[in-house]
C-alpha cells in the first residue's frame, strides 16, 4: 500500500453561518511522527470503519451526488484546492455543538491483482489538555487549547476504495463513535449531512439477515443448551430496537456461549455480513424470529419454534366473553430448570 | 479475443451466474408477501451483448463507453413483471426498504403524442447478500439494473426487441413505425383498462391512480 497525498484542514463549525468559509489547509509531508500516526489511521481504516454506507441518489433520480462529486474530484487531483472543497462541505454541515475539528484527507494507491484507489477521511475533534514537562530542577505545566485527539469519543472517519474513480466510489465504510450516543444531531451530521449518504444496509435488510441466521442455527443444532440460549437471545434482542449494531457486536454484548455465538455466525454466507452495522428493528425481528412465545396473565409462558407452534400447542377459546384461552400439549420431558429470579 | 472480452468472459464464467441466482433469491425474499407478480427473473449480460454494447457510439459518433467493465451497469439484470400498472410503483417502493438505488427512471416516449417503450428502470447497488465472499474492488460488478414492467409492457418490448427495432429503424416505412406505435398504444390501453377494473373489482385496490 502507498499513501500518495495527505492534506489537512482546520474545519470550523459554520452550519447556517453567513460568513464565507475561510480555508486553512496544508499538505502533510511523508516523514515524522505525524505521518506515522496518519499511516496507522490509513491502514487501520480497513478494520476500524465498519458501517457500510452508500451515497444517496439525487432527488431527480440521476446518478449524481454532490459529496461524491467533490470526493471524485479530489481523488483525481489530490491537491489543496480539491481538498478544500471537502473541508468546506464539512464546515458547512458542522454545527457549533460539534465544535472545531481537524480534517485529514489521505489518498493512496493499492497495487495487486486488481489495483484500486483509496481515500480515508478522518476528523479529529478538538480538545484541551495539560502539558507537563519535567527536568532535573522543576516541573512546568501548561494548558493547551486546540489539541486534536483521535481517541476521543467524537472521532469520525470514512474509508472509500474502488478501481474506477469516475464510475465507482458509490460505497464506503464509516466509523462514528457517536452513533449510539443518543445525540442524534451530532451523530447524523457526519454520515447523513456531510457525506450525503445513508447506511448501505437497510434496517429491514440487516434485521432479516440476522433473524435468518437465528432460524438456520435453530434448525441445524440438536443441542438443547444451545437451543435454549438461542431462545433467550432472540427474546433479549428486543432491547436493541433502534440501535446501530452488527450481528457480531450484538451477540458479544448478550454474553452468549462461544458455541452458540459461533453457530449463529456460521450461518452467514459471507463472514462480512455479520460485521455490517445497521439499525436494528425489533418488531420485524420478532416476526422473523425462530421462536414464537405467548405469555398468559397467569404468568405462564409458552414457547416453540414459530413454524411448529400451532401444531405443538392446541388452543381452545372460552365461549364466554372473558377471553380465556386454554393451551394443551404433550411430550416427554427432556430437561427441566429452575431459574433464580433476582 | 481482446483484453476486454477476456476480462468480461472470466467475470461472466466465474461470478455472474452465481450472483444472479443469489440476487433472484434475495428479491423473491423481499417480495415474498407481495401478490400479483407474474415473474421475477435475473440474467447475466451475455458476452456477445456486452461486447456489442461496449462498442456503441453516441449521435456524434464518439464511443459511449471508455471504461466498459466499470461503466456498463447492467452486467446483472433483474426483471419483475406485474399484473397492473399500479403494482410497478408499489413494488419499487417496497424494494427501497431492502435495496439502495443510485438511479431511477420511468422510461416513457418523449411526447404525449407518441407511443413506444414504457418501463420503470433502476440501477441498484448489489446487496452484500449476493456475494459468497469479500472481493477486492473491480473483481465483481457493484450494480444491477432492475426493470419493473407490466405484462403488456413486457410483451410489447420483447416483440419490439425481437424485431430488432434499433437496427431496422432507418429502413422502416412510416407506416411500419405507426404500426409499432399502434401496438404500444394497444398495450398501454389494456394496462389502463385493467388498472381501472382492478380498482373497481379487487377489494385490496381501493384507489385508482394513473
Amino acid at each position: 500500500m502507498a499513501i500518495t497525498a495527505i492534506h489537512s484542514f482546520l474545519v470550523h463549525p459554520l452550519k447556517g453561518a453567513k460568513n464565507p468559509f475561510k480555508v486553512g489547509g496544508t499538505e502533510v509531508t511523508f516523514s515524522g511522527k505525524l505521518y506515522d500516526l496518519l499511516d496507522e489511521v490509513y491502514t487501520r481504516s480497513e478494520s476500524e470503519c465498519s458501517i457500510p454506507i452508500a451515497f444517496r441518489m439525487s432527488e431527480d433520480g440521476t446518478q449524481t451526488n454532490r459529496c461524491r462529486t467533490i470526493i471524485q474530484d479530489h481523488l483525481k487531483h489530490e491537491n489543496l484546492t480539491t481538498g478544500s472543497a471537502i473541508a468546506k462541505r464539512l464546515s458547512e454541515n458542522t454545527t457549533k455543538r460539534s465544535s472545531l475539528g481537524l480534517l485529514f484527507l489521505i489518498c493512496g494507491n493499492e497495487v495487486g491483482a486488481s489495483p484500486y484507489k483509496k481515500l480515508v477521511i478522518s476528523r479529529f475533534p478538538v480538545n484541551s489538555a495539560i502539558l507537563a514537562e519535567e527536568n532535573s530542577e522543576k516541573l512546568s505545566i501548561e494548558f493547551l487549547e486546540r489539541v486534536f485527539m483521535r481517541s476521543a469519543h467524537a472521532y469520525k472517519s470514512v474509508l472509500y476504495k474502488d478501481s474506477s474513480i469516475d464510475h465507482g466510489f458509490w460505497k464506503g465504510h464509516a466509523v462514528d463513535r457517536q452513533v449510539n450516543s443518543g445525540d442524534i444531531e451530532t451523530s447524523a451530521y457526519w454520515i447523513n449531512d456531510f457525506l450525503d449518504s445513508e447506511y448501505a444496509t437497510t434496517p429491514k435488510q440487516g434485521t432479516m439477515r440476522l433473524a435468518s441466521a437465528f432460524r438456520k442455527a435453530t434448525q441445524v443444532t440438536d443441542d438443547l443448551d444451545i437451543k435454549q440460549e438461542l431462545t433467550a437471545a432472540s427474546i433479549l434482542f428486543k432491547n436493541f430496537d433502534g440501535q446501530t449494531l452488527s450481528a457480531e457486536s450484538a451477540l458479544s454484548s448478550l454474553g452468549l456461549s462461544e458455541k452458540s455465538r459461533n453457530l449463529i455466525l456460521s450461518q452467514f454466507k459471507n463472514p462480512s455480513l455479520a460485521k455490517e452495522r445497521f439499525t436494528f428493528n425489533a418488531t420485524l425481528f420478532s416476526t422473523e424470529t425462530p421462536y414464537r412465545s405467548i405469555q398468559l396473565d397467569t404468568g405462564a409462558t409458552l414457547m416453540a419454534q414459530t413454524e411448529k407452534f400451532d401444531d405443538l400447542f392446541k388452543r381452545t377459546e372460552s365461549d364466554n366473553e372473558d377471553q380465556l384461552v386454554t393451551y394443551s400439549t404433550s411430550g416427554r420431558i427432556t430437561s427441566e430448570r429452575i431459574e433464580k429470579r433476582r | 479475443m481482446n483484453d476486454l472480452e477476456k476480462v468480461y468472459t472470466e467475470r461472466y464464467n466465474k461470478h455472474l451466474f452465481g450472483i444472479c441466482k443469489e440476487l433472484e433469491d434475495y428479491i423473491r425474499l423481499c417480495l415474498r408477501d407481495v401478490s400479483r407478480i407474474d415473474r421475477i427473473t435475473t440474467r447475466p449480460k451475455s458476452i456477445k451483448s456486452f461486447i456489442e454494447k461496449s462498442k456503441s457510439t453516441d449521435n456524434a459518433g464518439d464511443k459511449k463507453y471508455l471504461d466498459p467493465i466499470n461503466q456498463i451497469q447492467d452486467q446483472i439484470g433483474a426483471r419483475i413483471i406485474t399484473f397492473y400498472t399500479r403494482d410497478v410503483e408499489r413494488i419499487y417502493e417496497l424494494l427501497l426498504e431492502s435495496l439502495k438505488p443510485i438511479e431511477q427512471k420511468n422510461r416513457i416516449p418523449d411526447s404525449e403524442w407518441e407511443f413506444g417503450y414504457f418501463g420503470n428502470h433502476s440501477i441498484f447497488l448489489l446487496p452484500t447478500e449476493v456475494y459468497e465472499s469479500d472481493f477486492e474492488p473491480g473483481v465483481v460488478p457493484q450494480f444491477f439494473e432492475l426493470q419493473i414492467k407490466t405484462m403488456f409492457q413486457h410483451a410489447w418490448s420483447e416483440a419490439n426487441h425481437d424485431l430488432g427495432y434499433k437496427n431496422i429503424e432507418a429502413s422502416m416505412s412510416p407506416n411500419d413505425k405507426r404500426l409499432l406505435a399502434f401496438t404500444s398504444a394497444q398495450a398501454w390501453g389494456a394496462d389502463f383498462t385493467f388498472n381501472d377494473l382492478s380498482a373497481k373489482h379487487l377489494s385490496d385496490y381501493p384507489e385508482t391512480k394513473h
